[in-house]
Order: C-alpha cells, then structure tokens, then sequence
C-alpha cells in the first residue's frame, strides 16, 4: 500500500509543477506593452499615467524613433500632452509600423542563416496583425502582400536539402522598400 | 464471435455513420492550427502550435494522401480515434472482466455526451486517449514492444496527457520491473523518432519557439482564462449524475483494479491544479476512466445502465447544431454582408480565414476597448452580454461553449 501513497503523492506534486498549454499572443514586447498600458491609461482619460509609461518605455522609443522614424517619440509625447486620444493611437500604431520595419531589417541583415531570418519575419507578421485593424483596405492588401514575398524571398533550406528553396536577395529588398514606403505613409 | 462482441460492432459502425454525417467544423483557433500542420508542419508558424503534435501531423499527411482535404483529414483522424475509443474500451476491460461488464462499459461510454465532443472537436484529443488506451490494452497482453511504442505515439499526440505517462511508468517500475525495460526501450525508441521528424523539419527554429512559447505561457498567458468557469462549475453538472456512484464504488475497492485508481485521481490532481476551467474536455479522461472503475467495483449493473443510459440521451437532446459556433458566427456575418471590426477572444484565426473582417484580438483588451469605443464594431464573447441585442450560437456538444455577438455601444 505504501508505494502506493508514494505514487499519488508523486503525482500531485507533478501536478503542482507543471502547467497546461494554452493559446498564444505576441509574447513580451516592449512596444506592445507600453502600447496596450498607455491605451488603458486614455481609455479611461488618465493622461497622466499615459506620460508615465511613455517614460518609462522612453529608451525603447528613442530607439525606434532614430532608427526608423524621427518623429515618433516627440509626435507620440505631445499628442499625450494634448489629450487627443486619436492622434496617441495613431503614433501609437507608428511605434508598431517601426517594429515591423525593425524585424525586416533584421530579416534581410541575416538572409542568409534562414532561421534567423525566419524568426525576424515571424516577429513582424505579428506586430502585422496588431496593425492591420488600423490600416484601410488598400494598403493593408498592399502590405500584407509584400511581407508574404519578404518571406518567400528567404528561401527554404528543405530537409536535408530536398525542396530547397534559394535566398532572393533582390526581391526580399524591392519588398523590404515597399513595406517601408507603406509605412511610412501612415 | 460472442454476441456482445458482434452488437458493440455494429453499434460502432452506427456511431461512425452518424459522426461521419456532421461537417468538419472549427471548434477553435487549435483545431485549425492542427490542420494547417497537415499542409505545412511549422511550429514557428502556429501550424501547429508548440510543442508540434507531430504524430496527429504525421497520421493526418498520411489520411491526406488519400484525402486532399487538410480539414477533411484531420476531421477523419480525430473523430474516427473517438468513434473506436468504446470498441477499444471493450476489448481493454475483457483483460480482466466477463464480456458482460466490457459492454456495459460500451454501452455508457458510447451513449456518453462526452464521446461527440471527443468526436467532433477536432482537436489532439481523441488521438491521444484513443493511443493511450492502445498502450494500456497492449500492457494487459503483456506485449512490451507495442506498449512501450504506443506510450510514445500516445504522448506525441498529445503531451498534456504528460501525467498518465510518469505514473504508467512508476506503477509498472513498482510492480512488473521485469517489462520495464522493454517497454521503456520502445518507448523511447518512438520518443526519437518523433523528435527526429519535429527536429528535421522545424531545425532551429523549434527551440525558439519553445522558449518563446514556454516564456509566454508561463508569464503572459497560460494562467489566464477567458470566463468565469470554475472546475466545481464543471463537475457539478447534470450530466454528470451518475458518476455519483463513483461513491459506491469507493466502498468496494478492489485491489486488483487500483492501477485506474491511481491513473483517476493522479489525473484528478492535475486537472484541478494545471488545466484551464475553460474546457471541460480536460474532464474527459476522468470520464472513461470512471466508466470502467463503475462498471468493475459494482455488481448491480441495472444500478450501473438505468441512469447512465437514461441520462446520456437526455442529455444528448440539448445539443442540436451541426457547425461550431465559430463557424456559424462566421456564416452569419458573411450572410449579412457586415463589415464591422470583429472583436474577440475566441478562434481569432478561424475568423481571420474565413473573413474579409478586420479581426482584433480581446487578449489586447486595451486596444480593443479603445476599438470598441471609437469604431462600430462586434464583439464575440462566451460570457451572455447584459444588453438585450445579441445573438446567440449555441455549442454542438458539452464543453463547446456558447457564443454571443453583438454591436459595441460605439
């Protein structure tokens, strides 16, 4: 009987320890975090608090704002400073624009080791999907079009080399351009 | 061939014309990711989602072969492993009962609500309990090899079944080591295999993903739920009735049969502590494993077939969709030509696929407030909305929860 005990004992602390699966979302992301915090904040007309987690995020928006956009930070703090909740969702939807233009850089910088280049696209097709909502149907057809090429341009290694693909280099960069101007337009 | 043998035959064979009779239809985001892992096996790309389910992938390209319908192929794969699942049961309780008792364990098993949600929920389900089953049936016919190797397939089929395997394999460490080994060897052998065909095709990428998703579930995700669900709200059901005599059965416990009682309450366990309320098909094991632990520890089977039977088909006759709620929302929309904004925290993905809508996810429930507040929009939720204008789109079994759609206040 003892060894019995032992096994159900056992299981409940299996049991304690492990969890169960689930669905998924983006995963931690700074910029959508913030985005999602300072939406709450508006939401409830709490401005205050917006500025606080714009500051707070402030290194991350810097980032974004040099690398890929110069007038994020400084459009996305005085729209909060001027309480107009349409213009923060728009700035807001920039930050995640800049993501997407952040994992394409990614991609065609490490085109050749697909993994990597793999993962940046998966990355972007997920800040794609927060996007999109807010884009008219045009565009969003336009760009949804242009990252599904970025991602045919990476190729496939194939299993143990059967049903390989060749990196497209040229068009992965012709696409990269139209994302970017697609964006950019926002 | 044994009268009770030919009867649970044909009776199989009428339960699989009448599954076979329902259309393949989403149940949820899962049952679609398991689906586009038959086309293209990708766990980066949610087809499917981690850890991969690549037996389910394996068998469903198998079934593809002939089929061509992805859809079609898993429905085929998931329902069909429900459809046996009674026969095997049959099969499995004659090891150690009279044929007599084996059919009555058919009989509730197959009359059992929780068989069509098995049935028609396409999800890894099925696959795995039907294989888990397959192992146990092997180990009563002492065939080492073959447990062992349908443990793995088991397990790969689905891996939250995790529990079932550890205590399989201390019981059998505790009380027939001269198998162990063996069935270990082949278990392990089928545990190879299978990471080898994920490895092969996911590379790399693989153990991305599991950090990001394992992080994800662990941080983000996984401890959320979307209702207000409860697992006492779950076994306190009307369906759930004659499990009372589980009661019984307690006072006459059997030694002979304490391997389900441990598999029951180790299962038990982790449901309670590891599973999401959300899906009363976590229950499900407990269910056909209470069948038999009824059946085997009661001696009056009038006691055991009146309420069960009387029960099961009453309960049947609250179910009368033939789609998904998902799919008849998706149906609705698409029928009223409605181009609103849809916001939910169901089947974002199904939605996505089979609308031009403009989908957002209710787990981002700022920016889905801020939607909701500023656009006319839908909102999809399985909790009945205060307001009087919604519709209702009811599940097709247990546990498929019920969905309401109705307009945001703008």
């Amino acid at each position: 009987m003892k060894k019995y005990i032992i096994l159900v004992l056992i299981s409940l602390i299996a049991s304690i320890n492990l969890q169960a699966y689930s669905y998924a979302a983006a995963g931690k992301e700074p910029t959508i975090d913030s985005r999602e915090g300072i939406l709450g904040a508006i939401n409830s007309d709490n401005f205050v608090l917006a500025k606080e987690i714009l500051e707070k995020n402030k290194d991350n928006y810097l980032y974004l704002t040099k690398e890929f956009n110069e007038k994020l930070f400084s459009s996305l703090e005085s729209s909060i400073l001027e309480k107009d909740k349409q213009k923060i969702n728009k700035w807001l939807d920039v930050s995640i624009a800049t993501e997407i233009q952040r994992r394409l850089d990614g991609g065609l910088k490490n085109i050749d080791n697909f993994n990597i280049a793999k993962v940046m696209l998966a990355k972007a097709d997920k800040f794609y999907k927060l996007l999109s909502v807010s884009l008219d149907k045009e565009l969003d057809k336009k760009l949804k079009e242009a990252l599904f090429q970025c991602m045919d341009s990476i190729g496939n290694p194939g299993l143990f080399g059967v049903g390989a693909k060749p990196v497209n280099k040229e068009k992965y960069i012709e696409n990269e351009k139209i994302v970017d101007e697609l964006l950019k337009s926002l | 061939m044994n009268k009770y043998k030919i009867i649970a035959y044909i009776f199989t064979l009428f339960y699989a014309v009448f599954i076979l009779n329902y259309e393949p239809s989403f149940y949820n985001d899962d049952s679609l990711f398991l689906t586009r892992g038959i086309d293209n096996f990708s766990v980066i790309d949610f087809s499917p989602h981690f850890p991969g389910y690549v037996v389910i992938v394996i068998l469903g390209k198998f079934i593809n072969i002939f089929v061509n319908e992805s859809k079609y192929s898993f429905f085929l794969l998931s329902s069909l492993c429900a459809v046996f699942l009674p026969l095997l049961m049959f099969f499995y309780v004659k090891n150690f009962a009279d044929e007599k008792k084996a059919f009555i364990v058919f009989l509730i098993s197959i009359s059992s609500v929780y068989l069509m949600n098995l049935s028609l929920s396409m999800l890894s389900d099925s696959v795995g309990f039907f294989f888990f089953f397959l192992s146990l049936h092997m180990y009563e016919l002492k065939k080492n090899k073959l447990t062992g190797f349908a443990f793995s397939v088991a397990l790969f089929s689905r891996p939250s079944y995790f529990i079932f395997f550890v205590i399989g394999f201390i019981y059998i460490y505790f009380t027939n080591k001269k198998s162990l080994k063996e069935i270990l060897i082949y278990f392990l052998f089928g545990t190879f295999l299978f990471l080898s065909y994920t490895f092969f095709y996911n590379g790399y990428l693989y153990i991305e993903e599991a950090i990001r998703f394992t992080q994800g579930h662990f941080e983000l995700w996984g401890v959320g739920q979307n209702s207000d669900i409860k697992w006492i709200d779950n076994i306190l059901k009307f369906e759930n009735i004659p499990y009372l005599l589980l009661i019984f059965s307690i006072f006459s416990f059997k030694k002979e049969y304490i391997f389900l009682w441990i598999l029951f309450l180790s299962y038990f366990l982790w449901m309670i502590f590891a599973q999401n309320a959300d899906n009363i098909r976590h229950m499900i094991p407990l269910v056909f494993l209470a069948n038999i632990i009824i059946v085997l520890s009661i001696k009056n089977k009038i006691l055991i077939l009146v309420p069960f039977l009387i029960i099961n088909f009453y309960a049947h006759s609250f179910y009368k969709e033939k789609i998904s709620p998902l799919e008849n929302i998706a149906k609705y929309i698409n029928n009223n030509n409605n181009e609103a904004i849809i916001i939910t925290n169901r089947g974002i993905e199904v939605l996505r696929e089979k609308l031009k809508n403009k989908i957002v996810d209710g787990y981002y429930k700022n920016s889905a407030g801020f939607i909701a507040n500023n656009k006319k929009s839908l909102i999809i939720t399985t909790n009945k909305p205060k307001y009087k204008n919604y519709k209702e789109f009811r599940g097709r079994f247990i546990g498929e929860q019920n969905l309401y759609l109705f307009e945001s206040q703008n």
